[in-house]
């Protein structure tokens, strides 16, 4: 963690929606196989932090870098082959196509490639997934459907990965796998993660930093050995 | 016109449905996947139809008349999108407005059409027609040419969108935030849709023309159909616009035993009125958002 290359670096960021400031000062890092947590109330500005930072909104000031180098306004195919992915809070997957043409198209932008055996790689992985393979995606379960985000992400073999509250709609179990899959990928494959979550509980059980978020600003950066020795987080929000 | 009429009837629905088809998933294509209502596709056909007149006229054969309509329209369909349409996607235009482009584009260009070629229709020559017979129903080589043609052409944009191309053409179409999520890039996609669709209307075009006759405002009749074909059947569905574009040569056609025939536009717009007000999703639409 700290000492290790940091993988991703986010420097007063400040993004806008037309004429209203959404996000006036973000920075942050991510080191190499670490988890970080982004958290904070609705509308303090995590989506668009993380949006901004993988190049899917064009921020009005600040910088992003990936491995050393500087990615504000690389477009997001460029983004997705240097080695960065986003899972999106909702919407993560094509409905209308099925399972398998959905893996396909999260390796899209690395070309041919990735093919058809990154794809059976990735059904090895998710071995639920590989069953349902030609059924559409909009009729997965809610888990199911999650992991083939999942899925989608990793066929590229990212180093970096961007989700945004993968926990959200989860029955208590599916969360506890999801946040186990994110340790996992961090500790044993060396993935670097950011991830804005809601269930605090469950992000600081697996993350090794958090920052926290108010109103646009993130005002304070714990380890989550700091989280998890608080009493309460309310006065946080 | 009696019953007797009906098998004669059944048989025109199904050549004036099959170009329907091919014109619906066409318009629908594009529509769809960029969100436009393209109304200068019927510019697009016009300009083929021209293109394809000029080399037939100097005795081009058939086939390669079709290769260099198809040709023209793809690229009379590039340039309508990068000229156009791009520039006012990067404004983030409002869909009425880009609307109002496309209107004015086809209007602009029929003019140009018309001051270049002139207002006379033109035949597009290098297809000897006979008649044929089926039970108490005739028809011609050139409606089996329109049928044949036609379904190839369907049959290999369907297999189009099966290709890693079309995949993310479906991608785009279904869900624009998430493709650009995934790192695909939808000026591409764009791309390759407006390629695709005008390509088949610039083969539609040979076909119409061989028909009919070119002239400037040729584009607008086949444009409606294509539309009204899309939206019966169901946006977004490829199924959808071509069964949506044979159902409407269908209908068209047995209206002739209540109407006569240059009153079939109303049961076009009939048809189209019944599913919006019935069911607006389109008839082989999947109603879900599943
Ligand atoms: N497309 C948009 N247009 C205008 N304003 C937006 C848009 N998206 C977000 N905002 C505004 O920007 C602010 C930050 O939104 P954002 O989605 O980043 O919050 P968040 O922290 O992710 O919230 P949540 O936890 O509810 O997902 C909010 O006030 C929101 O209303
Ligand atoms: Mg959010």
């Amino acid at each position: 963690m700290s000492g290790a290359q940091p993988v991703f670096e986010v420097d007063g960021l400040k993004v806008a929606y037309g004429a209203r400031d959404a996000v006036f000062d973000a920075s942050l890092r991510v080191d190499e196989g670490e988890v970080v947590a982004l958290v904070g109330h609705n509308g303090a500005g995590k989506t668009t932090t993380l949006k901004s930072a993988f190049g899917l909104l064009a921020p009005k000031a600040g910088t992003v870098r990936f491995a050393g180098e500087h990615i504000v306004g690389h477009d997001t195919e460029a983004n997705v082959r240097k080695g960065i992915r986003f899972v999106p809070e909702d919407d993560f997957v094509f409905r209308q196509l099925a399972v398998e043409d959905n893996l396909h198209l999260g390796g899209f932008a690395m070309g041919r490639e990735v093919g058809r055996a990154s794809v059976e790689r990735v059904f090895e992985e998710f071995p639920v997934l590989a069953e349902r393979r030609k059924q559409r995606a909009g009729t997965l379960s809610g888990g199911e459907r999650r992991m083939l985000s999942m899925g989608m992400a990793l066929i590229s073999e990212p180093r970096m990965l961007l989700l945004d509250e993968p926990s959200l709609g989860l029955a208590p179990v599916l969360v506890r796998q999801v946040m186990d899959l994110t340790h996992e990928l961090a500790k044993q494959r060396g993935l670097s993660v950011l991830m804005v979550e809601q269930n605090i509980d469950q992000a600081v059980r697996v993350a090794d930093r958090v920052y926290v978020m108010r109103a646009g600003r993130i005002f304070l950066e714990e380890t989550a050995d700091q989280m998890r020795a608080r009493d309460d987080w309310w006065d946080l929000f | 016109m009696s019953l007797n009429a009906l098998p004669q009837l059944l048989l025109n629905g199904f050549f004036a449905g099959s170009f329907y088809a091919m014109m619906a998933l066409s318009w629908g294509l594009i529509f769809s996947t960029a969100k436009i209502f393209h109304f200068a596709h019927a510019l697009v056909f016009t300009v083929a139809a021209y293109g394809a007149w000029m080399v037939a006229s100097q005795g081009m054969p058939i086939v390669g008349t079709f290769i260099v309509a198809a040709a023209v329209g793809a690229l009379a369909g590039l340039a309508i999108d990068r000229g156009i349409y791009r520039p006012l996607r990067r404004r983030n235009a409002l869909q009425l407005n880009v609307f109002l482009a496309s209107l004015g584009v086809l209007l602009a260009g029929e003019a140009v059409i018309q001051f270049v070629f002139g207002v006379q229709a033109r035949s597009i020559q290098g297809f000897t027609l006979s008649p044929l017979r089926l039970g108490r129903a005739g028809f011609t080589t050139l409606e089996i040419l329109v049928v044949v043609v036609s379904w190839v052409v369907i049959g290999a944009v369907v297999l189009f969108m099966r290709t890693r191309q079309g995949t993310a053409i479906r991608a785009v179409e279904s869900n624009p935030e998430l493709s650009r999520a995934m790192g695909i890039n939808d000026e591409k996609v764009y791309r390759n849709v407006f390629l695709v669709g005008s390509a088949m209307a610039g083969v539609g075009a040979v076909l119409f023309s061989l028909q009919e006759t070119a002239s400037p405002t040729m584009g607008i009749e086949p444009l409606i159909a294509a539309f009204i074909g899309a939206f019966v059947g169901g946006i977004g569905s490829i199924g959808g616009a071509i069964l949506g574009g044979l159902l409407l040569g269908m209908m068209e056609n047995l209206g002739g035993i209540f109407l006569p025939g240059h009153l079939q536009v109303i049961v076009a717009f009939l048809l189209l009125f019944i599913v919006l007000l019935v069911r607006p999703v389109g008839l082989f639409a999947r109603d879900t958002k599943a």
